[in-house]
């Protein structure tokens, strides 16, 4: 009975959604796209500076900045979707956070800086890379300490082995002697 | 029996299922934000009739910012407590809608039709956005009087969220000027 | 009406299933020629009710009978009628019954194809094998069932398959593949569940179970390279892997069992590391039953998770029963499989498999470290977190070029490896390709040392995979008149099929290597008459338009491609909006040469005619499918009988020495 009205409801609400949205759909996507720097009505916009601190690098432009953009962009997770980096990510959310990365860094924020304002504003989870602190360090030792585990078997299987052939070899060679001295 | 094949079997396996057994207590989709208990971002941003709204002259009241949009769903869902809260506490705390990645023409026809809660701020390039660290609408953002944030809502706001942080928020004697 | 006739037939399948596996255990035990008997059509019935359900649900599917509430989840009228027959996999009900139609066609098979010569074994193998088959039918009947009555009122229409499903034909091909893989997994774990419960692994089982291990591995092979060709073709970032939890549940248990499939051969040559095989094939298949788990319950983060849902915990108590009794079967058994003596050296064939299980087992730990961590950090620190490409590239690309490093050096090393100076020639043969492959390198621009390192790894395995996949050629009997080179490789078409596997293995991993180093995009917004400029192309944007389909808008950007002032035709990327999706799914347009990718994006259209596009140059893309094409080519030959099994065609007259070499009855 329980499953049946959440069926319903889940039916209503989906038939309401395509209703809704169809109006909608009419019109292109039009989403307020970043726009190009500088573009910034005046005296508009949203106060970051006193959260990042003094920018520590030096301006970037041109293809300096493009590189640097897209380093930080492919680290950083797009908060719309699921496993893509906002590098990767056609999302509106990500086009914006890659234009926020072009600006900060072109104002000579660094790249650790930029990456740390994503995490202060979004948490650890925007960071596709766990940092290595922490609980977080078995994500980075567990493979070592398997690869050497594993090498240490694998040389211990083959002392072994050799060991037993080469017992196997004495035993076989002195039987020979044996029925030869015979 | 090979005890160390079963030792080594049950100590790979327990603690797994264990784990994926703890991990349906969490919803993979909320994400909490690291922003509740800090300084809510300070924004100037102007709204559909070109008022311009800034967070900081809002001190002194609590604040509650909206981002929403008209393509979620959710957004209709809350759409009318919030509208009922906005005109429960007139005068006493300030609502703010945030447009999320959405046409205003869009935001516009949507308040004439189901009412508004406040102005619709227009966040050109989703700059507010980031730095609230929004991932989808709707999220709110519940600001005390001091300018500090002190919780946060993802998807459509519950009632019960919305009555009893707007009390604690209240109840909290005005420290900062007004 | 259509509700009941299909829970019909999938009770009928519980109930087949339920007691085909106990009739298969008492029969395995007693060993009851009659038992076995039963069991076998108890298989088949099982079969047979999977193929009537699976039917039913597509009847209802084609005719939209919305009174069966999957078809009110995932019908629409509106659908087009061959992305309605794929619909049946297209969401979470649908497709555990299409798992079970799946098991059922496997479970046929085994019942059908290894009914001579192996009875002891077979009764053991029908019977987990049906076991399987009773949990996913209990599954299907009861929280997962897609027959259940829509409750009133009976909805005239429903919303339609997720739209990313309906935007590629390869969604068609996709998932059954990478079920004819997952589920296969299940049938050479029956088998070594058996070759346990009988204390016994002999080549005339491990034969079969090794086949029965290289087919699924082949699907899912193929299932991966398609999801993976799907992602690039649809979802319009690019790229084909992004390390996504789901992809990497699908990565898993191709991992462990292509280190089974390797292990396997050392035992077949050797007669050692039999417990070893028979612990790889269990962990697939667990991996496999983890892997389902992570996608349908939903604790995971990822584009391809079906929605939260009750199935989750009962299929986690059936990963942990699983898992218990595995555990406990091989803590009890696993002695009785003994090895034969035989000298293992570090350089020697037989080291090199050694480090190719190694390596194999130690990339698919670190895979599911950093698939499962974020659970980790949830519980334990309560915190969100992500592990992403970034940290899988850093810690598997090295795994990786150490596996391309022995594909080369294994093969070209002697069984028992004893004679040093033997093993000298055969190391230093190679080099030569080795340093062509770095001079290739450096011609092509290629600066980096990991880049210049894989290239001459890949040169050296290059000439090793040549070298011994033709050594039947130049070693033939010349005076046998008239064999040709042809013959003498269909002597063995099993190590013929490996060598070719390896070689599609090589132009793969070249291809995946090149592509994601010498990737380049440009990006910018457009008006009509707008030039973007990517590495010699230049791409005119000549307007946009709005298509009207039945179940989607499109628009679509008409983009013209020159290169030296020459035109090379048009592209439309699109952007699709469907219904029930707010955010618009791009389809890119892509221009596919042998040697490099162009790929548009639409990114947004705006309200002014004005587009955003992306352009990304990749190359050597289309050598990644080609080389899955090969390795799959290369398993089908693996799959001709030898000379030496051609020989023996009736095996119930072979002996059954092979099994137990060494002397019976261990």
């Amino acid at each position: 009975m329980r499953r049946a009205t959440a069926l319903l409801g889940l039916l209503a609400a989906l038939t309401l959604a395509a209703s809704a949205s169809a109006q909608e759909t009419d019109t292109p996507p039009r989403v307020a796209l970043p726009p190009a720097e500088g573009e910034f009505r005046p005296g508009l916009g949203v106060e970051t500076s006193h959260e990042l601190g003094d920018p520590l690098g030096h301006p970037l432009s041109g293809e300096e900045l493009d590189r640097a953009v897209a380093e930080v962009a492919t680290d950083i997770r797009c908060p719309k979707c699921q496993a893509l980096s906002i590098a990767d990510s056609g999302a509106a959310s990500a086009q914006a956070m890659r234009a926020e990365a072009r600006s900060l860094l072109s104002q000579g924020y660094t790249r650790e800086q930029v990456v740390g304002y994503f995490e202060q504003r979004y948490g650890e989870f925007v960071l596709l890379e766990p940092r290595a602190r922490g609980l977080n360090l078995i994500v980075w030792a567990a493979p070592a300490a398997i690869v050497l585990l594993g090498g240490l078997l694998v040389a211990l299987r083959l002392r072994q082995r050799q060991r037993s052939a080469d017992e196997s070899l004495d035993t076989y060679l002195r039987q020979v002697e044996q029925e030869t001295a015979t | 029996m090979n005890r160390k094949v079963l030792l080594v079997g049950l100590g790979i396996s327990l603690p797994l299922l264990v784990l994926l057994g703890v991990a349906f207590r969490h919803d993979p989709q909320i994400v909490d934000s690291p922003l509740v208990g800090k300084p809510a971002p300070n924004f100037r941003l102007a709204d559909l009739d070109g008022n311009i709204v800034d967070l900081a002259e809002l001190r002194g009241r609590p604040v509650i910012v909206n981002f929403w949009a008209t393509y979620c769903v959710p957004c209709w869902a809350e759409h009318p407590l919030l509208v009922e809260g906005s005109r429960r506490w007139q005068g006493e705390i300030h609502f703010l809608g945030v447009i999320f990645q959405d046409d205003p023409d869009l935001i516009a026809q949507f308040t004439a039709e189901y009412g508004r809660w406040g102005p619709s701020l227009i966040d050109e390039g989703g700059r507010v956005a980031i730095a609230y660290g929004v991932y989808g609408p709707p999220e709110t953002f519940f600001i005390d009087r001091d300018g500090v944030i002190v919780d946060k809502a993802i998807g459509a706001v519950s009632p019960d969220q919305l009555l009893g942080v707007a009390n604690r928020m209240l109840a909290q004697p005005a420290a900062a000027t007004g | 009406m259509t509700s009941a006739l299909g829970q019909g037939f999938v009770l009928l399948g519980l109930i087949a299933a339920g007691f085909g596996t106990a009739f298969g255990y008492i029969a395995g035990v007693r060993r009851s020629a009659a038992g076995l008997r039963l069991t076998r059509r108890l298989a088949l019935l099982f079969a047979v009710a999977m193929v009537g359900a699976s039917a039913v649900m597509w009847y209802a599917l084609l005719s939209h009978d919305f009174s069966v509430s999957y078809v009110a989840q995932v019908g629409s009228t509106a659908t087009p009628l061959h992305i309605t027959i794929f619909s049946l996999w297209s969401s979470l009900e649908g497709s555990i019954l299409f798992w079970g139609l799946i098991l059922g066609l496997y479970i046929a098979a085994a019942a059908v194809f290894q009914r001579r010569g192996h009875e002891d074994y077979l009764a053991y193998t029908l019977a987990t094998l049906l076991g399987i088959g009773a949990f996913f039918t209990f599954l299907i009947a009861s929280v997962a069932d897609p027959f259940a009555p829509t409750p009133p009122p009976v909805p005239v229409d429903g919303p339609g398959p997720n739209p990313l499903l309906q935007n590629h034909l390869l969604m068609a091909v996709h998932p059954p593949m990478l079920y004819l893989g997952y589920v296969g997994m299940s049938v050479a774990f029956a088998m070594a569940v058996a070759a346990l419960l009988r204390g016994q692994l002999g080549a005339t089982w491990l034969r079969p179970m090794r086949r029965w291990l290289l087919v699924p591995t082949s699907f899912l092979t193929a299932g991966i390279m398609l999801g993976g060709w799907w992602s690039y073709e649809v979802l319009g970032w690019g790229g084909y892997w992004a390390w996504d939890p789901v992809e990497n549940a699908s990565f898993l248990p191709w991992l462990t069992g292509i280190a089974a499939l390797h292990s396997g051969i050392v035992q077949q040559r050797r007669g050692t590391l039999k417990a070893w095989t028979v612990i790889l094939i269990m962990i697939t298949f667990l991996l496999t039953i983890l892997g389902t788990f992570l996608t349908r319950s939903g604790v995971v983060n990822s584009v391809h998770s079906f929605t939260q849902s009750p199935i989750g915990p009962v299929f986690l108590g059936f990963l942990g029963l699983c898992a218990a009794a595995v555990v406990v079967l091989l803590a009890l058994r696993i002695d009785t499989l003994v090895s034969e003596p035989s000298n293992e050296r570090l350089v020697s064939r037989e080291g090199a498999f050694l480090l190719n299980n190694l390596l194999f087992v130690s990339l698919t730990f670190t895979v599911l470290v950093g698939t499962l961590y974020p659970i980790v950090a949830e519980s334990l620190r309560g915190v969100k977190v992500s592990v992403g490409e970034p940290y899988f590239n850093r810690m598997a690309v090295p795994l990786f070029a150490a596996l391309l490093l022995l594909m080369g050096v294994g093969p070209a090393l002697p069984w028992g490896g004893s004679d040093p100076k033997l093993v000298r020639r055969a190391l230093l043969r190679p080099l030569p390709a080795a340093a062509v492959g770095l001079v290739v390198a450096l011609l092509l621009g290629a600066r980096s040392a990991p880049v210049l390192l894989v290239s001459a790894f890949a040169g050296f395995a290059l000439w090793v995979t040549a070298d011994q996949g033709l050594r039947p050629v130049r070693s033939r009997p010349r005076r046998e008149g008239g064999k040709g080179p042809l013959a003498a490789l269909l002597v063995a078409p099993d190590r013929l099929g490996a060598y070719v596997v390896h070689l599609g293995v090589l132009i793969t991993f070249v291809a995946v290597a090149v592509s994601s180093t010498f990737q380049r995009e440009a990006e910018s917004t457009l008006r009509a008459g707008d030039t973007l400029r990517l590495g010699g192309y230049e791409m005119t944007f000549r307007g946009a338009e709005r298509v009207q389909e039945p179940h989607l808008i499109r628009h679509q950007a008409e983009v013209e491609v020159m290169t030296n002032g020459r035109s090379r035709g048009v592209l439309y990327p699109s952007l699709n909006i469907y219904p029930n999706q707010r955010e618009p799914i791009g389809t890119p347009a892509v221009r596919t040469s042998a040697g490099h990718d162009l790929y548009l994006t639409l990114m947004n259209v705006g309200g002014d005619g004005s587009i955003g596009l992306r352009a990304i140059t990749t190359p050597l893309v289309l050598w990644i499918w080609i080389g899955v094409v090969v390795m799959v080519l290369g398993t089908a030959l693996c799959l001709i009988p030898t000379a030496a099994e051609r020989r023996a065609t009736t095996p119930r007259a072979v002996p059954d020495l092979a099994a137990s070499p060494a002397g019976g009855g261990r």
